[in-house]
């Protein structure tokens, strides 16, 4: 009995470890998406400085991987503006509400980046897409500083109440 | 109220002027690049594409096509109507809409098209633009706040070419051709159908191998390197590129048999013209002109003229029929053909 007690409470302690860990991956997982954010930025930046692709091309070369949310939303804007005779800011803004749910970055400069993504010379591209990244930049850095702290948070909350629940079986 | 009635002759099909030819049209992309609420007013006119040449979209002002040579306002209903005031006024997100779709989506990918005043789109068809121009220097280095469009409708006129054929060409020795027509008159049309029965050889002892130099893209009018057109099987085009340098080029690369060229006039075009021949190559070239005595006027002209560049010189007429010739002359001036007839 005694070493069934025993077991259970290793268990619970395992259980609450690992519930711990996987928190952890799921955030991290979000950071991953951030940091693809930004380089898909970086990318979208480059092919519009050096290539003559269209947007709905580039759209869908940026989300072929199909692995993360981000992909998704290229992708996704590509297929929109292939099928559907609509605005672009219509499209775009539809898809950045359904990305920023999920990504939780500052939903209103990518608004104003789609507001002319597409619509002015090149040099008014860049320098809008240039100006979206430092503010992104800014945002990527206090989110990793987050994340580092929230990870130690829950790694300790998780292992607490773990050997907590343990301490009450046992 | 002034209201024209050809409402009804927009569900009739018409056939091309020239005797035999087809008249083929790429209505539906044009419609992929206007707005709904343009759209919809003007699909009864591009159902009868046959006819309508342009649309012109200015920001604030009522919405009009040039249809059969003539300039119609669209109302609420999709009519036409020749009074101003009862026009459907375009609001200037339509033209911005209307950019982004011609664009697709992506006007810095469009800038060097830009500077040159249009973009053609697939089917061939041109979108002229205007609005505010920024210079550096003296050169025009981008447009912004674009208020005007006029989408040219591309035509094709299978065949309209075919009647000019015994005369510019004997045995298998082609002339150097040019043809002379006021704007609008169809001698665009009518090269282009010359590129593509010369190039298949249709009708003739064997096909030539064409070079086209289409500066503005209304020949060939490429689409992402690629014909929009039918300009024939044994054809390359220099699409977007100075006639002057695209000869040159096209003499040094392609091993033309003939080469053609749109709207001739300058002494640089003059000099290459003259290089080509005497590389053994045959011309096609189209001028502005009314007729044989305004050619002999304009100074460059002239020279073409005087020094027999040309064996051939086909007057277009101008009026409601494309591609009708008037006249047709040989090198010493004669009139080879006289008629207003086309002939089979």
């Amino acid at each position: 009995m005694g070493i069934l007690r025993f077991l259970a409470a290793i268990m619970l302690a395992a259980a609450c470890a690992l519930y711990g860990q996987e928190r952890i991956m799921v955030m991290k997982r979000r950071m991953v998406e951030q940091e693809l954010w930004q380089q898909k930025l970086l990318l979208l930046k480059g092919e519009i400085q050096y290539g003559h692709t269209s947007l709905p091309e580039l759209f869908s070369y940026l989300g072929k991987t199909q692995e993360y949310r981000v992909d998704q939303f290229f992708l996704s804007l590509s297929e929109h503006l292939a099928k559907e005779q609509l605005p672009f800011y219509t499209i775009w803004k539809q898809e950045v509400e359904e990305l920023v749910k999920y990504l939780d970055i500052s939903i209103e400069p990518l608004v104003l980046v789609g507001q002319q993504l597409g619509s002015v010379n090149r040099q008014t591209e860049l320098k809008n897409l240039e100006l979206y990244m430092q503010q992104y930049e800014r945002e990527l850095t206090q989110k990793r500083e987050c994340f580092r702290e929230q990870k130690k948070v829950v790694r300790a909350v998780s292992i607490s109440f773990g050997l907590a629940l343990m301490l009450l079986v046992i | 109220m002034e209201f024209i009635g050809i409402k009804s002759s927009f569900f009739h099909i018409y056939e091309n002027r020239c005797k035999g030819g087809i008249v083929l049209g790429r209505e539906d992309k044009v419609l992929t690049i206007l707005p709904n609420e343009i759209r919809e007013r003007l699909v009864k006119l591009l159902s009868e594409e046959a006819k309508l040449q342009e649309i012109r979209l200015r920001s604030g002002r009522p919405l009009a096509v040039i249809y059969d040579n003539r300039e119609y306002f669209i109302d609420e209903n999709g009519n036409a109507t020749t009074n101003p005031r009862q026009g459907f006024v375009v609001r200037h997100k339509w033209i911005r809409e209307t950019m982004e779709y011609v664009s697709n989506y992506s006007l810095y990918a469009y800038e060097e098209e830009m500077r040159q005043g249009y973009i053609t789109i697939e089917g061939g068809h041109r979108v002229g633009l205007a609005g505010k121009i920024v210079m550096e220097g003296e050169q025009v280095t981008q447009m912004k706040h674009i208020s005007f469009m006029n989408i040219r409708l591309s035509h094709e006129m299978i065949g309209c070419g075919r009647q000019l054929c015994r005369y510019i060409v004997e045995k298998q020795r082609v002339y150097n051709t040019l043809l002379i027509s006021p704007p609008r008159s169809g001698k665009t049309t009518m090269l282009r159908d010359l590129v593509r029965i010369f190039s298949n050889g249709e009708g003739l002892e064997q096909g030539y191998t064409v070079g086209v130099v289409d500066e503005r893209s209304e020949i060939a009018a490429c689409y992402m390197g690629v014909p929009q057109n039918d300009v024939g099987v044994r054809t390359d085009v220099l699409d977007c590129c100075p006639k002057s340098q695209g000869m040159t080029m096209l003499l040094r690369s392609m091993a033309p048999q003939i080469i053609a060229v749109d709207e001739i006039g300058g002494s640089r075009d003059l000099e290459a013209l003259k290089s080509a021949m005497n590389c053994g190559c045959s011309i096609f070239a189209t001028v502005h002109g009314e007729n044989m005595e305004e050619i002999r006027t304009k100074p460059i002209l002239r020279s073409f003229v005087e020094m027999h560049l040309f064996q051939r010189y086909v007057v277009l007429s101008a009026g409601a029929k494309l591609g009708q010739v008037q006249h047709i002359y040989d090198d010493m001036g004669n009139c080879i053909y006289w008629g207003k007839q086309e002939t089979a």
